[in-house]
């Protein structure tokens, strides 16, 4: 019997232990409140403002960047608009570059036979020329020979006749 | 001519007046003149700068029956102008002047052949006629006139030689802007008419 009042007594909270102990845990928790809990709650809510400033920021940032990405894809778009642009304008030019290039060719080609034509035209033109004077170089210097041998003094004295009489009619 | 040789001839002249022989003066010039416009081999040896004037006077009288005294007084005046070969110019200068003085356009007539006096009267009448003014013209020899002759009084000139003629036919012929063709075959019909021509008068 007296074995089991022991163990029910060991079993049993003491009060007064647990008055003491309720009692220590309170000055403790005074004690907490009074000298600890001021410093950590000021740095917990720091920490918690930090946190927060750090949270906005990053927010912040991220708004930031969602509407630097907005611009940088219209910056993008309007460079692609831009780049096809100028990619039309130089084909296009391109375009009328070659077709200037193409029409000044023919323009070039045609100027050059043009002058071929005329050259050739001229030169024909000159070897005619020469060819008939040398034809009447040598017609006239035949008719000089037989002039030469035909005109006698009778002949020439019809001609002077003709000639006073040609001259005295005026 | 030039004004030296004109100076000088109006000199000679002048010399024949003092003298009281103008007329003597003329006939024996011109008698000269004629004698070397007729001959061709005269008028090289008198036109040629190698020949002295002693030798051109040899040689003119061993041609020409021409009064010694009158020669002598040409050739003094030919010397004083101080220049080569201007024995022909000054001889044509002193006609000249002598016909001038006389009222007489002063010319000359060149042919083949040498002309009569009858010719060359009939032809000095024909240009009178024309230029309205006593004409006296000499007559020189020049072959290349082929046949025709060719006046030339002052700055006028008749000129109906056949050289002329071919020439006129010549650059008819090179002036036409034809085709060879038909260029040539007016040229060939040209020529045949010409012949044609030289045909019937000879």
């Amino acid at each position: 019997m007296t074995i089991e009042t022991d163990i029910l007594g060991n079993l049993l909270p003491n009060i007064l232990t647990v008055v003491v102990q309720l009692a220590a845990t309170g000055i403790l928790f005074f004690l907490m409140y009074k000298l600890a809990w001021k410093p950590v709650k000021k740095i917990l809510d720091e920490r918690s403002a930090f946190e927060q400033e750090r949270l906005e920021k990053a927010k912040k940032i991220e708004e930031e960047n969602i509407e630097l990405n907005a611009k940088a894809k219209q910056e993008l778009d309007q460079a692609r608009k831009m780049a096809q642009e100028a990619i039309s304008q130089a084909q296009e030019e391109a375009g009328k570059l070659k077709n200037n290039l193409i029409d000044e060719g023919k323009k070039e080609a045609s100027r050059i036979i043009e002058d071929a034509q005329r050259t050739i035209s001229l030169q024909k033109k000159k070897m005619l020329e020469d060819m008939h004077g040398e034809m009447v170089d040598v017609a006239i210097s035949a008719a000089e020979k037989m002039l030469n041998t035909k005109l006698d003094s009778k002949a020439d004295q019809e001609n002077i006749d003709k000639f006073i009489k040609e001259v005295s009619k005026k | 001519m030039s004004l030296d040789t004109r100076r000088y001839a109006q000199d000679l002249y002048n010399l024949a007046k003092e003298q009281n022989n103008v007329e003597k003066y003329y006939s024996e010039l011109k008698a000269l003149n004629d004698a070397i416009n007729f001959d061709y081999k005269l008028q090289e040896f008198i036109d040629s700068t190698g020949n002295s004037a002693s030798e051109k006077k040899k040689k003119i009288l061993s041609k020409v029956d021409v009064d010694n005294v009158i020669l002598t007084a040409f050739f003094a005046m030919n010397n004083a102008i101080g220049k080569t070969h201007t024995e022909i110019m000054l001889l044509h200068d002193f006609l000249e002047y002598y016909y001038q003085l006389k009222g007489y356009a002063y010319g000359i007539v060149y042919s083949v052949r040498v002309l009569s006096e009858k010719q060359i009267k009939d032809i000095e009448k024909a240009i009178s006629k024309q230029m309205e003014q006593k004409v006296a013209l000499e007559n020189k020899l020049d072959e290349s006139l082929i046949g025709g002759i060719k006046v030339s009084v002052n700055n006028n000139v008749w000129d109906d030689s056949y050289r002329n003629k071919l020439d006129e036919l010549k650059y008819s012929l090179l002036a036409e802007d034809e085709e060879l063709e038909a260029s040539t075959g007016k040229m060939v019909s040209n020529i045949k008419n010409q012949i044609n021509n030289c045909r019937n008068n000879g």
